[in-house]
């Protein structure tokens, strides 16, 4: 029982960007060998790794901490937090909740990890296991992928059912207890894939969008199903309270894996931007743009990046037949004034950076390379360094002048795009209206690891939801 | 009534009022969300409705229980309800789940009422009248004695009213969210101490 608020509830994004700076960040990290079954001796777990980020600390710019799951092989990949700024909504005020612990699903094993990042936030401790029975039999679900909290409790997406197949979709931990309370979704509709997911919260809209099923996505992608256009390439609208499906938007066949959703942080607006991977006519990436005007809700195509012409002989054999390579836009980012949109570029190995003022029609102000397929782009901080892996989960600071980049996708894509394998890395860009460059020295590495989701002390740009404008 | 009982249901009115679960930060969150300040005026009334609503009705079923049983029954349910919702709102603070943010006005009714009524807002006015000395415990209740329960509860809409109003419009006009999640104290606490004294209170008079 606290007497004060949580200082890191906020009660708009505007009042979010005036908090102080972040001073560290949790990574988890990935345990490559356990997956593939090289690893000699005891299998290791994955890892929760903590990173300072206080530029005047002894130790920044270095994982400070690495918490070892127990477990080997559970693909930790994204995770949030148990509480956040929905806790200050007027309906249902939590507001004497902390954002304490960390919620991480295993995405490959169904375990997932509850993780108290208090007393010492530089040790952060697991204090309770969701066995993978355990969220199959109360849910339904497998595969938790996503985690947002909500003003009713935690709120997370699984890709799979309960028997390992579709559909997917949502289910709901408890805020106090932690324990699984059951399938979210009344009324699915036409929705069968799962992925991502996120909500225009004081529209009681949630929004939800589609990858595969565990068959199509956990030994790699299905060449031969993208080329059907069997991916998926929908993004349904749902109303958030009475728990149904109200409409699907549908991109076409053609746009296959539509995965990150980011709405507007602002509550009042009624947009949002979705990442499309990869089209199966050109091999080209897509940011969507979700909206409502007096026709109702409607999606477009508002960024298409090109696949670039490479010779074979630098190309994984995915990729050989068609002679380029992909963007592979995996994931972007909007910041909490809604003006920079980032998007990574996992393939080509870039990052981009797009002012969206103007929703309808994003300008490109920046790109840094780093990374990629055939490029292999070095860091300024070793510029002879070819480095594996591209720009992949980026993660916006509050105040939206820091942003945060680490490389792996997913094991067996890794594999695939990168098959001379990934070694783990997370870099840190320094962003403002005129400029945006990596900072020189800050180069943190995995070694035997791969990185993957970022999330910063005191809340990002893609977990909190405000109720307020 | 006496001029105690009726600063003791006003008074508890602006309590009740001031507690963010009780309404006025919903009323600045949907004139925020419509930029409109006519959302506020709106809004409290459907929240002074669904209020009042609540604490009659349960001062209702008070009045009622006391013309079947003894005195020291409905007074032992009413001491046993407030240590309950007291105990409740100290240890395991959950508020109702059933609206949403988009909401009309009838909804934002059943809101306010499902919020008084999980909070034990009515309780306390009939702790009131026992402790102001002009109880409707004492019973047997004749038919006169709907003035009893009905006067309680609109003095006290009208202080829960005011407050919820005045404090809404002015966060709304004077942007002071900002402020005010800086220097928020936990009135889930405040409420269940409210709620023993309550108890306490009635079981001395």
């Amino acid at each position: 029982m606290k007497w004060t608020i949580d200082p890191t509830f906020y009660p708009s994004a505007r009042i979010a960007m005036e908090s102080p700076p972040e001073k560290l960040a949790y990574v988890v990290a990935l345990n490559p060998l356990a997956l593939s079954g090289q690893e000699n001796g005891r299998a290791r777990g994955d890892v929760l790794a903590v990173i300072d980020l206080d530029p005047e600390s002894k130790t920044y710019g270095q994982v400070v901490n690495r918490l070892e799951m127990p477990h080997p092989g559970d693909e930790l990949h994204h995770f949030g937090w148990n509480a956040c700024s929905s806790s200050l909504c007027p309906q249902s005020p939590h507001p004497h909740l902390e954002r304490r612990y960390l919620v991480v699903p295993g995405l490959r094993s169904s375990r997932i990890y509850i993780i108290d990042t208090k007393p010492d936030p530089f040790s952060p401790k697991i204090v309770k296991i969701i066995e993978p029975e355990v969220l199959k039999k109360r849910t339904g679900y497998s595969r938790p992928h996503t985690v947002h909290c909500g003003p009713e409790g935690i709120y997370v997406s699984a890709l799979g059912s309960d028997q390992g197949e579709g559909p997917g979709g949502i289910f709901l931990l408890d805020h106090f207890s932690f324990d699984p309370l059951g399938m979210w979704e009344i009324d699915r509709g036409s929705q069968y894939y799962a992925y991502d997911f996120w909500w225009h919260i004081n529209q009681d809209i949630l929004l939800s969008s589609e990858w595969g099923t565990p068959p199509m996505v956990e030994n790699g992608v299905v060449g031969s199903l993208l080329m059907e256009g069997k991916y998926g390439h929908r993004l349904h609208l749902w109303d958030l309270k009475k728990r149904r499906h109200l409409q699907e938007l549908d991109l076409g066949e053609d746009y296959q894996m539509a995965l990150e959703v980011r709405p507007a942080h602002d509550p009042r607006k009624s947009y949002g931007f979705l990442g499309v991977v990869v089209s199966r006519k050109d091999l080209s990436s897509s940011v969507w743009l979700w909206f409502k005007d007096k026709q109702g809700w409607q999606i477009k195509k508002v960024i298409e990046i090109p696949a670039l012409d490479a010779s074979k002989e630098l190309l994984p054999p995915l990729l050989q037949p068609f002679g380029k390579v992909p963007p592979l836009v995996t994931d972007i980012d909007l910041s909490l004034d809604d003006r920079y949109l980032y998007v990574s570029c996992w393939g080509t190995g870039e990052l981009r950076k797009y002012l969206v003022d103007d929703p309808g029609n994003p300008k490109l102000v920046g790109c840094l390379k780093i990374g990629g397929i055939v490029s292999g782009f070095p860091h300024p901080k070793n510029p002879r360094k070819a480095l594996s892996g591209g720009p992949q989960m980026v993660e916006v600071s509050r105040d939206g002048k820091r942003i945060y980049l680490t490389n792996s996708l997913y094991w067996a894509w890794d594999e695939q795009f990168y098959p001379g394998g990934i070694e783990g890395w997370m870099v840190k860009i320094h962003s403002t209206p005129t400029s945006f460059e990596f900072e020189k020295d800050f180069f943190v590495e995995f070694p035997g690891l791969r990185a993957h989701q970022v999330r910063l002390q005191g809340g990002d740009s893609s977990t909190d939801s405000f109720c307020f404008p | 009534m006496s001029i105690e009982a009726l600063s003791y249901y006003l008074g508890l009115g602006f309590f009740h009022g001031l507690n963010p679960a009780m309404g006025w930060l919903f009323a600045v969150a949907l004139a925020l969300q419509h930029n409109s300040l006519r959302w506020i005026g709106r809004a409290v009334i459907a929240l002074g409705v669904g209020h009042f609503l609540s604490v009659f009705c349960l001062c209702a079923v008070f009045i009622l229980l006391g013309r079947t049983l003894p005195q020291l029954w409905v007074k032992g349910l009413c001491v046993s309800a407030l240590f309950g919702f007291g105990g409740y709102w100290l240890f395991r603070a959950r508020h109702p789940r059933w609206v949403g943010m988009n909401v009309g006005l009838a909804e934002l009714v059943g809101w306010s009422f499902l919020m008084a009524s999980a909070h034990g807002a009515g309780l306390m006015l009939v702790a009131g009248s026992s402790l102001c000395g002009k109880s409707f415990l004492p019973l047997p209740v004749q038919w006169d004695s709907l003035k009893l329960f009905f006067y309680p509860s609109v003095i006290h809409s009208i202080g829960y009213f005011f407050t919820v109003s005045i404090l809404a419009t002015l966060v709304f006009r004077a942007d002071l969210l900002g402020l005010l999640y800086r220097k928020w104290i936990n009135f889930d606490i405040l409420w269940a101490i409210s709620l023993f004294l309550a108890g306490i209170g009635t079981i001395l008079a």
